[in-house]
């Protein structure tokens, strides 16, 4: 034991001094960490996916009464079943198996969700008004025919009228039977609103984002740089350090002398987990301040760090192991 | 006889009580850390070796070897230099068997002669020093049995007279 303590001591001293491994050492993390987010923020990054225009339609279409951009997306035929809100035009997708095609039909049918939901609203809009013009009167339009329309309440007033003027018990009883319905029908297409919406929508959900956990400062992506980056390094300082002791011929005059080979190579598993507590310890240092500085919930390694040290020992004896 | 290698064949037997002793290699190459002080080598070594007091052994031998103790690294010190810290590593165990291999190489006549004061002093008290060497003299002034290999065979094995006397000192002369 005493062997290994005086072994590991001249090796933190001769890490010590060595200016460039110990900047290697600090700036490797840094670099590493940020190449890890950079992976594990592409790697979930969603796919581009275009759609190519064979008919060379407009840039906008306006469908319900409402504007909508979207170039670039709309195959043949396509157009003129979405103005007509009777029958729902349909959109191919062609993928193979494999590779990019599964977050290519998320991605394409979270596009076909997302316009879906913006002419759904389109829709209904544009059937309330039929229906308001129903309710109240006026003038309507229909694949280009403008036309008048009495509406709900301007028939019971005449059925009202009919029901003050006339002198026909008939009449007058066919009148209240009638303007008893209007007013039912009145009642029914009062609600139309909330029903439609709640037909289109029976579930709504409401995302309520509030700042917080990003994925760049998580916890989560904080351990995959830890660990990867002292995978690395544990390994690569281990090996340095015995093949520094090859080349300075020295492996020979200890194992020779009261060294055991055992014993040199605990220094380096020893070595290894003390320089992986002190860069871990530092590099979740720097995580901490930013997670602090950016406000990432979360993502404070406060609370963790006992237990990081335990786990950045283990680690690093572990990959040199 | 250092160690250093598995044997491909034979014993290496030592006198003794089985215990077996303490030897110290001097090895042609410097073996020693190249990022520490000559003092902190030898500091080290002598702990290795549990010497009794490691802090005024260390003293004794870089005043003896006229080691640097400026607080240079051993990488940057002289061929000359390296060598007499190599050796004092070697003798820092106080071994009772010295092995040099070519230890005289890269020094000047005072130096070899400083190293030769140091590793006698092995023999003066009742160790055994070995050393390999090409170089005759060395031979003739500190050797007292002479073994020669030729392309790693034994051609030669007995006392320095012996060998003055014999064909193989003109071959090697």
């Amino acid at each position: 034991m005493r062997n290994i303590r005086l072994l590991l001591v001249k090796d933190l001293r001769v890490l010590a001094r060595s200016p460039a491994l110990l900047a290697a050492l600090v700036v490797y993390p840094l670099v590493f960490a940020a190449l890890v987010g950079l992976v594990v923020r592409y790697a979930s990054d969603r796919p581009r996916v275009a759609f190519v225009d064979i008919d060379h339609l407009p840039e906008t279409l306006t469908v319900g009464g409402q504007r909508f951009n979207v170039p670039r997306v709309i195959p043949s035929g396509f157009a003129s079943k979405l103005r007509g809100m009777v029958e729902s035009p349909r959109l191919v997708l062609r993928t193979t198996q494999g590779g990019l095609s599964g977050r290519v039909e998320q991605q394409t049918q979270a596009l076909v969700y997302e316009l879906n939901r913006r002419l759904q609203t389109a829709y209904i809009k544009a059937n309330l008004q039929y229906v308001n013009l129903i309710l109240n009167g006026g003038k309507g339009t229909f694949l280009g025919d403008e036309f008048d329309v009495l509406g709900l309440s301007g028939a019971a007033q005449a059925l009202d009228e009919i029901q003050r003027t006339s002198s026909d018990p008939a009449v007058v009883a066919r009148a209240a039977e009638l303007s008893n319905f209007v007013r039912q029908a009145r009642l029914a297409l009062g609600a139309s609103d909330e029903s439609l919406h709640a037909t289109a929508n029976p579930i709504e959900l409401q995302i309520d984002r509030k700042a917080g956990r990003t994925w760049l400062l998580s916890a989560q992506l904080q351990a995959y740089a830890l660990g990867l980056t002292l995978a690395f390094i544990c390994v690569l300082l281990a090996a340095a350090a015995l093949a520094a002791e090859r080349d300075e011929n020295v492996i020979g005059r200890l194992a020779r002398g009261s060294v055991r080979l055992r014993e040199l190579v605990a220094v380096k598993v020893l070595l290894a987990a003390l320089v992986a507590i002190a860069l871990g310890f530092v590099i979740a240092l720097v995580f901490g301040v930013l997670a602090e500085v950016f406000g990432v919930a979360g993502g404070e390694p406060w609370e963790r760090l006992p237990l990081l040290v335990v786990g950045l020992a283990l680690a690093g004896a572990a990959f040199v192991l | 006889m250092a160690g250093a290698l598995d044997p491909s064949a034979g014993d290496v037997v030592s006198a003794g009580n089985g215990d077996g002793h303490r030897i110290g290699w001097v090895p042609q190459r410097p073996a020693q850390y190249a990022r520490l002080t000559p003092r902190e080598n030898l500091d080290l070594f002598a702990r290795l070796e549990s010497v009794s007091d490691p802090v005024a052994t260390t003293d004794s031998f870089i005043r003896i070897l006229e080691l640097p103790d400026d607080g240079r690294l051993t990488t940057h010190l002289s061929a000359g230099n390296q060598q007499r810290l190599n050796l004092a590593i070697a003798l820092i165990g106080r071994p009772e068997v010295l092995l040099l291999d070519e230890p005289t190489a890269s020094l000047d006549p005072r130096q070899r002669r400083r190293l030769w004061e140091v590793a006698t002093q092995v023999r003066e008290r009742e160790g055994a020093v070995v050393f390999a060497t090409q170089n005759l003299e060395e031979v003739e002034h500190f050797a007292g049995r002479v073994v020669v290999l030729l392309d790693g065979a034994l051609v030669f094995d007995g006392s320095l007279e012996e060998f003055s006397n014999s064909p193989e000192a003109d071959v090697f002369a």
